[in-house]
């Protein structure tokens, strides 16, 4: 017998019986439905993931710190974040291109508006990255003394605005005070007055005193480190730059690491940034007091970035770029190694959910053996005129096998019908409720191809092993007593 | 002397029921040339059935030898042994054996399913072969629908489409009326002088005496004798 007879032998045998074939096919259906439905959902939250990744090209992103005090070795090996670093990490192999990051503060005015914010310079090559582009509307900055920005979504919610559209093109003045030692040592000569004149005074009327003169030296030695605070307050030139807004990009949120809402050429940053000493009060009054203030550790680490961004060839394993920058003494962060995390939990899930629908798939496949030994017992007399009229045992084990193979395929194809509904169903609802509640919209189903084509094989298999034992049986009929008698 | 078409050699089929050995057949031997009409008669249990399908090659002897032709089918493979059951004979029932969810066309097509033929080829075969036994009119018929005789000839039709060389008949006309009986009788005549080898079983004196050209009587599974036409049984 040809395939071709068998499958019309077989298809004309389950539709003989539709009502039981149909029945059984339901129980196909059910559990082809609920596994791609179910694994519709893991795939389609992992694709979502992968997806974001991809957009902010986190696969080919990495970033750097340096070091913490205390880990790994003494700090006289730990090297230091500088340019010099930056320069070395950019010849690591796989390392296309490294960039320091280091925002300051400024003082932004838009319009009548005025706000703190930081600011991030970038070299305009940074911007052959995904990572700083991701959704950009208008253009980046054509090179690094361009007098464009670019900013984010962050700085649009400051200023209030829904549209990108509505900044571009705009004006930034922005505007800093560096605190600068010189000046401040000038302005708290300038306000001493005459001092050679007061010092006279004070010997003059309290001679007698010392207990005076001292608490008058205590009093002296405020006001100067008063004025001195003040004048390094006051006497900070102010430093003013204005900029074009050329493009708006993503939200600030870059994998758990925050992009300033403000992106400049490093020539603005160059004016604007002279970040020598801290310039927070407190922090600079601690550091007065505590002797700290022109430390070594501060000079050793002056020049030190806190981060740094690289740019990874996706010809490269990124385990093995993050392996080689540890091993130079840095510490480092791949999105990929975060990502591969998260395919580990969604293999476990998608297998969790797959389990659900596999058990289904059993109870069905039990309703296959059943309806196929059903089918037998009713036709012994008909495989006996089978192998009466020529077939062998392997022919009658083939068309049992192709009739559950049918209930299968036909289960599978309904199956995935099914899921999608339902898929669509489901998707439907929570959109509705990620709306309610102002999260963005997303479709968290996926059915990819192969999702299709393996369901399809896996309810073809199951329900061929499921007709296993009964083509046997139905092989191994004797054809003498099938034909005796009535 | 010319070799004969069958040859059946000490022939022994044994069932074991528990302790007790069953002889179903307990070494028969006989021999039947091309064209032969041979009625193989003997009650109830003497092994007329259990005979037909080892000849047919549905079940496999205990002992002893079966040569059809040049074919030995005691060493055939199951392969071979079902390629002979699908071209060597045709076999017809004393219970018809139709399948009855199938048209009676359908039914005769089956047999054809074990021959390389083209489907429409097999449908104009089928269909032929009905028309030649007089059924052109009940092509779509169920056999539910048929009567005995009709449907015998349908089994009839089934067992001759793909041309065999030897006709296996289980009494044939066991479950049909004297009427019927007759023309069936009448059929396996007809197709015998068209040069169809046919054993025929039947329990049935008269109808082995009307058309078989030879007798073989089995008791208890053994020949008791085999007789000529027109030779007086004893
Ligand atoms: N599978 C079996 N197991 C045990 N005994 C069997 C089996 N098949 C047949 N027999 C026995 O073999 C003997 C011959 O049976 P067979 O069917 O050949 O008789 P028969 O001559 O065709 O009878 P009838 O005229 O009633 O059809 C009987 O005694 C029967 O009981
Ligand atoms: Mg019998």
């Amino acid at each position: 017998m040809t395939t071709r007879e068998i499958i019309a032998l077989s298809a004309g045998n389950l539709w003989r019986q539709k009502l039981r074939a149909s029945l059984t096919i339901a129980g196909v259906i059910i559990a082809i439905g609920s596994f791609v439905a179910m694994l519709s959902f893991g795939i389609g939250m992992q694709k979502r993931i992968s997806e974001e990744f991809e957009n902010l090209g986190l696969f080919t992103t990495m970033q750097v710190f340096p070091a913490r005090e205390g880990e790994e070795g003494d700090s006289l090996t730990r090297p230091l974040l500088n340019d010099e670093g930056v320069e070395r990490l950019s010849t690591l192999p796989g390392v296309r291109l490294a960039y320091p990051m280091s925002s300051f503060d400024v003082e932004v005015t838009y319009g009548d508006t005025s706000f703190n914010s930081e600011v991030l310079p970038l070299p305009s090559s940074a911007f052959s990255m995904k990572y700083f582009t991701s959704e950009l509307t208008g253009e980046t900055y054509p090179d690094d003394s361009s007098h464009h920005a670019v900013v984010t979504h962050d700085l649009l919610d400051i200023l209030g605005m829904e549209e990108p559209e509505e900044l571009l093109g705009d004006t930034l003045v922005l505007q800093t005070r560096p605190a600068d030692l010189d000046s401040a040592i000038a302005r708290v000569i300038v306000g001493f007055g005459n001092p050679i004149q007061r010092i006279g005074e004070l010997y003059l009327d309290s001679l007698q005193t010392p207990g005076y003169v001292r608490d008058l030296a205590r009093r002296e030695m405020q006001l100067g480190l008063q004025r001195f605070v003040n004048g390094y307050f006051n006497a900070r030139p102010t430093l003013t730059d204005t900029i074009i807004v050329s493009g708006v990009t993503e939200s600030a949120q870059r994998g758990h690491l925050l992009l300033a809402p403000i992106l400049v050429s490093p020539a603005i940053s160059d004016r604007l940034d002279r970040g020598s000493i801290e310039d927070d009060p407190v922090a600079l009054l601690q550091a007065l007091r505590g002797g700290t203030f022109f430390s070594e550790e501060q000079e050793a680490r002056d020049g030190e970035y806190s981060r740094a961004t690289l740019n990874l060839d996706p010809a490269y394993d990124p385990v093995a770029i993050k392996d080689s920058v540890e091993a130079v003494g840095y510490r480092a962060l791949s999105y990929v190694e975060e990502f591969n995390e998260m395919r580990k939990f969604f293999l476990i899930f998608d297998s969790g959910l797959g389990i659900i629908g596999l058990i289904a798939l059993i109870v069905a496949s039990l309703g296959i053996v059943n309806t196929m030994i059903m089918s037998i017992l009713e036709r012994t007399e008909e495989i006996g005129v089978l192998k009466s009229l020529g077939a062998d045992d392997s022919d009658i084990h083939r068309l049992f096998l192709v009739e559950s193979g049918i209930i299968g395929v036909i289960g599978a194809a309904f199956g995935i019908v099914l899921g999608w509904v339902v898929t669509r169903i489901a998707s439907l609802v929570a959109q509705q409720i990620m709306r309610q509640n102002d999260m963005p919209v997303l479709d968290i189903f996926h059915i990819p191809w192969w999702l299709i084509l393996f369901s399809i094989a896996f309810g073809l298999l199951v329900s061929l092993l499921a007709g296993l034992y009964p083509a046997a049986r139905a092989a191994r009929v004797d054809p003498v007593k099938a034909l005796r008698g009535e | 002397m010319s070799v004969s078409w069958i040859e059946v050699n000490e022939l022994k089929r044994h069932y074991q029921r528990g302790p007790q050995t069953v002889r179903a057949l307990d070494g028969v031997s006989f021999e039947i040339d091309r064209g032969e009409l041979v009625a193989v008669v003997g009650s109830s249990g003497s092994g007329k059935s259990t005979l037909l399908n080892l000849l047919a090659g549905l079940d496999t002897p205990t002992s002893g030898s079966i040569r059809v032709g040049e074919r030995f089918l005691e060493k055939l493979t199951r392969r071979e042994l079902a390629l002979y059951r699908a071209h060597a004979h045709g076999m017809v029932f004393q219970s018809f054996h139709l399948i009855n969810h199938r048209s009676a066309l359908q039914n005769v097509e089956l047999a054809l399913y074990f021959s390389d033929l083209p489907a429409r080829e097999r449908k104009h075969r089928a269909t032929a072969m009905l028309e030649r036994l007089g059924l052109g009119d009940r092509l779509d018929h169920r056999p539910g629908d048929l009567s005995g005789g009709e449907q015998q000839r349908v089994a009839i039709a089934r067992a001759l489409v793909k041309e065999p060389e030897i006709l296996f008949a289980d009494e044939p006309t066991g479950n049909l009326d004297h009427d019927n009986a007759g023309q069936i009788a009448s059929l396996l005549q007809e197709l015998n002088r068209g040069g169809l080898t046919i054993l025929l079983v039947t329990h049935d004196r008269e109808l082995a005496e009307r058309v078989g050209q030879r007798s073989i009587r089995l008791v208890y599974g053994k020949v008791e004798s085999i007789t000529s036409a027109g030779e007086v049984t004893a």
